[in-house]
């Protein structure tokens, strides 16, 4: 079982800084008009290609647009985008996980076959896939890159549910007479819950990640509305005379990316200990 | 402050920037300086004594599988006929004027319903036969008849052909049902090339492909790697180019190269490091790096094209309301456009025809901007303003889309400017430039509401914009169709003259069913030691180009 929270392990300063990131983040999706006074869809043709300064710390772009608006005001996007593939990850795998786990053994065998056929298939791959057959935009754009973390949420929950299931305090409510139900969402679910948790936060950053791969290949919400790879895309052009336009964003993406891993993995640390 | 702390330590990070930026760009052009605008530019780098021998790479924006000859509309397909086979007759840029090519002379009947041509002699294929009058006679027969059986349409600019008939050894004439001034000039264009006998006999598939394709040019096919280079050598014969060609033999380059780099981002960079030797379309951003770095930009003028326009689709939801046409029309302020995505090379537009082109009217003054009449007239038309500021009636929203072809390098951030514009008057734009899988379908769906073009026109604006076969617009407009019937008629150049001006007042402002843009130029990075110079619509002279040791 989790232990009190007195028991947390400190974060070390790599932790404590991808907190302050993600802490950003949050407030730019919720609060992005706090943070910039510049229009993310309409620029000032006075003021194209403007290198970092700053007034403009990622620049402008060629219609004049500040970078850096259009990155927290994309954050909207990318995280709701991301946001919505974690929870289809997780709604799907997780319950795939438990009843390969629970109900017997033909259920597990069927189940983790569909899971390794799924394997076979890059995730990248799968999200193409959903998302041409089903047009180019957010929701299919979040199911698809969902669909392709279904694998890991379904054998991690196996795997912890096999874990937890084992030890003496799920025995005991078993031999006390508990039901199915009861034991499932009463005990194993919970202990195996602090895995999930730390595993969602490190998808979450895998999903940014791949919602803006797509939508810089064009995939994801049409522009102008500001999304993270799309930004990336449109500065693509001007690499030659606009490094800013790509580099900026794209460094971080990254850092987001970097920060939701260490986040998870102290958060899997804490759960675990 | 964490906000503006977290800021700071990504601007430390710059250095290392490149990082994930170019793993997802998968590339990266040499780096250059500068901003602002370059040196002058003219569309001939022509000078010096040539030099024999060499082989020259044209960089393209991309490469057509289908090199039909009636369909050849685009640069891409132009590009490649202008250098690998011959026409009846040349434009002249200069002049305006149609020149001899493989007629050496002609003459037209009093009502432009009969030409007669005369073929020069000697004039050979590259598989041996002879360029007479009778292969002059299958060609002009499947360019005006088409070839039902197989699938081949009508050229667009041969209205009203009947029939050719070799009347002499080197004559034949040509008779038409009605009346087309424009025919001459239709025979100058890439759509009108010739191919020997042997290639009129293939079916379709055979004469789209270019391997396939046999014509009396200074270039010949050698090899291809489809999608991605197109190679052919020079014909050692050859000559026969137009009375205004420098050159009067073979060609000076022993072989040419069109490659396909569609990114456009890279093109200045190929040139600069000598994998091209001369790029078509270039950005305008990268316009002032490429001169910084001693490429010189040759500037190729389109008196063959119109300018850039968008078209609204007449019967299409939205804007078969010609006020919304207006509104749309004087609701974006072309001088920021032009110092925003464009350059000082893109002069702005003032009508359907280029600036240059003859018989071009000014009719600037007509469709400035104007953003308070453009919201007077939105809300007249019972558009008003929703919560989010794009306009709405009866609860749909006031929602266009454009499609436009990949083909031109400033029309997608053309648009994108525009769309935060029209975003200004309350109208949402989904901006398509650039992508061609839409483009084709938006082509043949009237119902799409805007496409952005600009086309060849040397058959006149007829074919482009009356009833049959017009895609731009899907409108049959009676007063239109009845100019451009007289146009054709017209014989005396003053009287076209008028009836032209007439059709760019009712296509610009009686309609409303064009907004014109800019003038239609191509921007080419051209390499040291390098010597071309381009026609009138802009395809490279290849057959007069060389290029120095």
């Amino acid at each position: 079982m989790p232990r009190g929270i007195g028991a947390l392990p400190l974060p070390g300063p790599a932790t404590a800084l991808s907190a302050l990131l993600v802490l950003v983040l949050v407030a730019w999706l919720v609060v992005p008009g706090l943070f910039t006074s510049y229009d993310p869809l309409v620029g000032d043709s006075a003021e194209v290609f403007l290198a970092p300064s700053v007034a403009h710390p990622f620049g402008t772009d060629h219609l004049g647009r500040d970078v850096l608006a259009r990155v927290i005001h994309g954050t909207t996007q990318t995280a709701l985008t991301a946001g919505l593939a974690v929870l289809v990850g997780l709604a799907l795998g997780t319950a795939i996980g438990l009843a390969s786990s629970t109900l017997g053994p033909w259920a597990d065998a069927i189940s983790m076959r569909v899971i390794d056929a799924l394997i076979a298939l890059p995730a990248f791959m799968v999200a193409l896939f959903v998302v041409s057959a089903y047009g180019a935009g957010p929701v299919s754009l979040g199911v698809g890159v969902g669909i392709g973390s279904i694998v890991l949420f379904a054998r991690v929950t196996r795997a912890e549910v096999l874990r937890v299931r084992a030890l003496d305090y799920v025995e005991a409510s078993k031999l006390a007479g508990a039901g199915y139900f009861r034991q499932l969402f009463g005990h194993i679910l919970p202990g195996a819950a602090g895995a999930l948790i730390a595993l969602a936060v490190v998808d979450f950053g895998a999903a940014v990640l791949a919602v803006s791969a797509l939508g810089y290949l064009g995939f994801g919400t049409p522009p102008p509305t500001p999304e993270w790879g799309l930004i990336i895309a449109e500065g693509r052009n001007y690499l030659a005379n606009a490094w800013w336009m790509t580099s900026l964003p794209g460094t971080f993406v990254l850092l987001v990316v970097v920060a939701l891993g260490v986040l998870g993995r102290y958060l899997g640390k804490v759960t675990r200990a | 402050m964490s906000f503006h702390r977290v800021r700071t330590r990504l601007a430390a990070t710059a250095g290392a920037a490149a990082l994930l930026a170019g793993v997802l760009a998968g590339c990266a052009a040499p780096a250059a300086t500068g901003g602002g605008a370059g040196d002058g530019a003219g569309a001939s780098t022509l000078s010096g004594s040539p030099v024999e021998g060499g082989s020259l790479v044209f960089a393209d924006i991309e490469l057509q599988t289908d090199f039909q000859v009636q369909k050849a509309f685009n640069y891409t397909q132009s590009n490649v006929f202008r250098n690998i086979a011959d026409r009846l007759t040349a434009f002249d840029p200069e002049t305006g004027e149609v020149v001899p090519w493989i007629a050496s002379e002609w003459t037209v009947n009093e009502d432009n319903t009969e030409f007669t041509f005369t073929i020069r002699p000697d004039v050979t294929f590259s598989d041996g036969t002879p360029l007479d009058a009778a292969a002059v006679k299958a060609n002009l027969d499947q360019l005006g008849l088409g070839d039902d059986a197989k699938k081949i349409v009508k050229n667009r600019d041969f209205i009203g052909y009947v029939g050719s008939e070799v009347t002499a050894e080197d004559t034949v004439v040509v008779r038409l049902s009605e009346p087309n001034a424009d025919f001459l000039k239709a025979t100058a264009a890439a759509t009108a090339s010739l191919l020997a006998p042997a290639t009129l006999a293939l079916d379709y598939a055979g004469q789209a492909d270019i391997s396939k394709i046999v014509a009396s040019g200074p270039f010949v096919f050698e090899s291809q790697v489809p999608d991605q280079e197109l190679v052919f050598t020079k014909r050692d014969d050859y000559a026969w180019p137009s009375s205004i060609s420098t050159n009067d033999g073979a060609a000076h380059l022993d072989e040419v190269v069109f490659r396909a780099i569609p990114e456009v981002g890279l093109r200045v960079g190929a040139v600069a490091s000598g994998q091209a030797d001369v790029s078509r379309g270039v950005q305008p951003s990268d316009e002032a790096s490429a001169t910084a770095s001693g490429i010189e930009l040759a500037v190729a003028e389109a008196p063959e094209l119109t300018a850039n326009w968008a078209a609204f689709r007449g019967g299409a939801p939205v804007v078969s309301d010609q006020n919304v046409r207006r509104a749309l029309q004087i609701g974006f302020d072309r001088e920021a456009l032009k110092s925003t995505v464009l350059s000082e090379r893109y002069p702005l537009s003032g009508s359907v025809l280029n600036r240059s082109a003859p018989g071009f009217v000014d009719l600037s003054d007509e469709f400035a901007y104007d953003a308070d009449e453009a919201e007077r007239l939105l809300d007249e038309a019972g558009w008003k303003v929703g919560s989010d500021g794009i306009r709405e009636k009866d609860g749909q929203r006031l929602r266009v889309s454009i499609a436009a072809s990949p083909r031109s390098v400033v029309i997608k951030p053309a648009f994108e400017f525009i769309e935060s514009e029209w975003r200004k008057i309350g109208v949402e734009l989904t901006n398509n430039a650039g992508d061609s899988a839409i483009l084709a379908t938006a082509l043949g769906d009237p119902a799409y509401p805007i496409i952005g073009s600009r086309q060849f026109y040397l058959g006149g604006l007829g074919p482009l914009f009356s009833a049959a076969g017009n895609t731009n617009t899907y409108v049959s407009d009676d007063e239109l169709n009845a100019l451009f019937a007289t146009e054709r008629a017209a014989t005396e150049p003053s009287e076209r003259e008028a009836v032209l001006a007439d059709i760019q007042e009712r296509l610009v402002l009686g309609t409303n069913l064009l907004v014109p843009l800019w003038d239609e130029v191509q921007v080419h990075a051209v390499g040291k030691g390098v010597h071309i110079s381009f026609d009138g619509g802009t395809a490279p002279l290849l057959q007069e180009a060389w290029v120095e040791d």
